[in-house]
């Protein structure tokens, strides 16, 4: 259980995490969204005792992480991908890491091949691509066998194998129980691995909801609808308040409005239907939307258009 | 290989098995760290040669009419001028390389207590630092006797003396550079900092003609090394010099570790 109460970061005169409030519960994968520069690694480093906070607190199962008594048997982590010194060898640097914490060191051979790199135990650190790096900064995650897990970008520098198995990972920790905290900028990723999704912006809460909810309520969610007499209906709807455009096919697409009420409403004028379909806002398409007003670097119309 | 195969003693109490497990983090990525393989030897290296040098000079100079002679493990202790600097880089770069490799912030999770993370890192490289030394001057002896021949003769005291002094020393030296590396956390700037202290100060000071700072530039660290590591009662005596060592080794640790606190990582 991860908990954050009005955690709050400024570096000089910039406010980096804004009083940040948040429950991570166990059992779930919580993905944790943002643009660039909306506070999420400093979150991570904050959760982790890496920074301190300006103010608030940042807590794991109740106690600040530095209080931890083992913290590699509580908490699993990887923030950075430059893992270990590249001099050393990587079962070495676990090995350190499973004496620090008093953790079993056959573990390390463990959690070697359970990241895939059992073959590469011997190998020198500074020989790892990026890929390896990432595997083995998830192995030390892994070596206290901890029921937290906390991960920024992991799936950088992955191949596709790679993000397919961090994936069903996060997901069989989650099931086994385990609070999973996963941080990405990647928004289809989140929809096929969380169960919740926290979005922030600038530093500040913008969404704490599940995936479901975050969708439903996103005003990229329309309405199309084909109707013969589709002038009638489309006055209607605009007099009841909702947003209505004309399609290319002269469908009308509606936004603001639930299938009932277009339903109800043609029903009402004794229209007939030809379609009425719902178009839900893809998990992409609501992210986008709730954090547009929070990006740091908004382009400019003359940019948006060319791209 | 083989060592991932022993298992954690259980019986061990907790707050001992917490400074137990930081100490071995950091005795096992030295151990098994390149750069180690390749500073420590260079070391000895570097003292055998200077060691060897000065040896043969006192014994040239003496059959020439000079009044050089020394005993054997003083000229061993002097030939630590070059040596010391390779355990003095040792020590900052075993801080600075976490930094600069990145690496700091796996450390950090592992051992969060910075009290606790600093302390086994100064009693490790403290504990290498005394060794170290110890060994140099040893070496450095069986080098610079027979070199000297009979211009180094030396009492078994006064090997002692010279081999407890340099170990002191070189593991004050090492937890001063290791303070030195968590102030300043750049590899460059570490070992900039060592050969200022070590070589800069000690040859300039002695320029400046006003008393005050001549009389300042005799409780530098490598002059109160010398007054340990060789008996000598000018300007001080021995117990004054563990004392000034002593206070460079708090200041420079106790700013690395304020620093390691103060900061974010």
């Amino acid at each position: 259980m991860i908990v954050l109460e009005e955690l709050t970061k400024d570096f000089g005169g910039k406010r980096a995490v804004d009083k940040l409030s948040l429950a991570i519960e166990p059992g779930k994968v919580t993905g944790f969204l943002g643009p660039n520069g909306a506070g999420k690694t400093t979150t991570m480093r904050l959760l982790l005792g890496l920074d301190a906070p300006t103010s608030g607190a940042a807590l794991i199962d109740g106690v600040p992480y530095a209080r931890l008594h083992t913290p590699l048997r509580t908490v699993g982590a990887m923030v950075d991908s430059r893992i270990g010194h590249p001099g050393q060898r990587a079962a070495s640097h676990l090995l350190g890491l499973a004496r620090s914490n008093s953790i079993p060191a056959c573990r390390v051979g463990a959690v070697l091949a359970e990241v895939g790199l059992a073959d590469a135990g011997h190998k020198r650190i500074g020989t790892f691509s990026l890929g390896m790096r990432q595997r083995l900064g998830i192995a030390g995650a892994l070596l206290g066998d901890p029921q937290v897990l906390i991960f920024d970008e992991p799936v950088n520098g992955l191949d596709a194998d790679g993000v397919v198995w961090i994936r069903r990972l996060m997901r069989a920790k989650a099931a086994a129980g385990a609070t999973v905290f996963v941080s990405s900028h990647l928004m289809s990723e989140m929809q096929s691995t969380a169960d919740h999704l926290v979005v922030i912006g600038r530093g500040r809460l913008i969404a704490d909801d599940t995936i479901d909810n975050v969708i439903a309520e996103s005003a990229l969610n329309s309405i199309t609808v084909a109707t013969p007499d589709a002038a009638a209906l489309a006055e209607a709807l605009s007099r009841a308040g909702y947003s209505v455009t004309r399609t290319d096919s002269g469908a009308l697409r509606i936004t603001g409005a639930s299938l009932e009420d277009v339903g109800g409403m043609a029903h009402g004028l004794g229209l007939r239907i030809n379609e009425l379909t719902l178009h839900k806002a893809s998990l992409e398409q609501a992210y986008t939307e709730l954090t547009s007003s929070s990006l740091d670097y908004v382009p400019t119309e003359s940019e948006r258009a060319a791209s | 290989m083989s060592t991932i195969q022993e298992t954690t003693p259980a019986s061990i109490r907790p707050a001992r098995t917490r400074w137990a497990g930081a100490v071995a983090f950091e005795a096992t990525k030295l151990a098994s760290l390149r750069s180690t393989r390749i500073i420590l030897p260079l070391a000895l290296l570097g003292q055998a040669a200077l060691a060897w040098l000065l040896g043969s000079s006192a014994q040239a100079s003496g059959e020439n009419g000079y009044d050089t002679a020394m005993p054997a493990p003083f000229i061993a202790f002097v030939s630590l001028q070059l040596s010391q600097l390779f355990i003095a880089v040792f020590a900052a770069l075993s801080i600075t390389s976490e930094y600069g490799s990145g690496t700091i912030t796996t450390s950090l999770q592992a051992i969060p207590v910075r009290f606790r993370f600093l302390g086994a890192k100064a009693a490790v490289l403290g504990s290498i630092g005394f060794v170290a030394g110890a060994v140099l001057v040893g070496a450095g002896t069986l080098v610079a006797a027979p070199a000297a021949g009979s211009y180094g003769q030396f009492t078994p005291g006064q090997l002692a003396t010279a081999m407890l002094g340099a170990g002191t020393y070189l593991g004050l030296l090492a937890m001063m550079m290791l303070g030195l590396g968590a102030l300043l956390r750049s590899s460059a700037g570490a070992v900039t900092a060592a050969f200022v202290l070590l070589f800069g100060l000690p040859q300039v000071l002695p320029l400046f003609t006003v008393d005050a700072v001549q009389e300042a530039a005799g409780y530098l660290p490598t002059n109160a090394a010398a007054v340990l590591g060789t008996a000598a009662e000018q300007p001080y005596g021995p117990d004054t010099a563990l004392a000034v060592l002593a206070a460079w080794t708090v200041v420079f640790l106790g700013a690395g570790y304020a620093a390691l606190r103060g900061r974010d990582s």
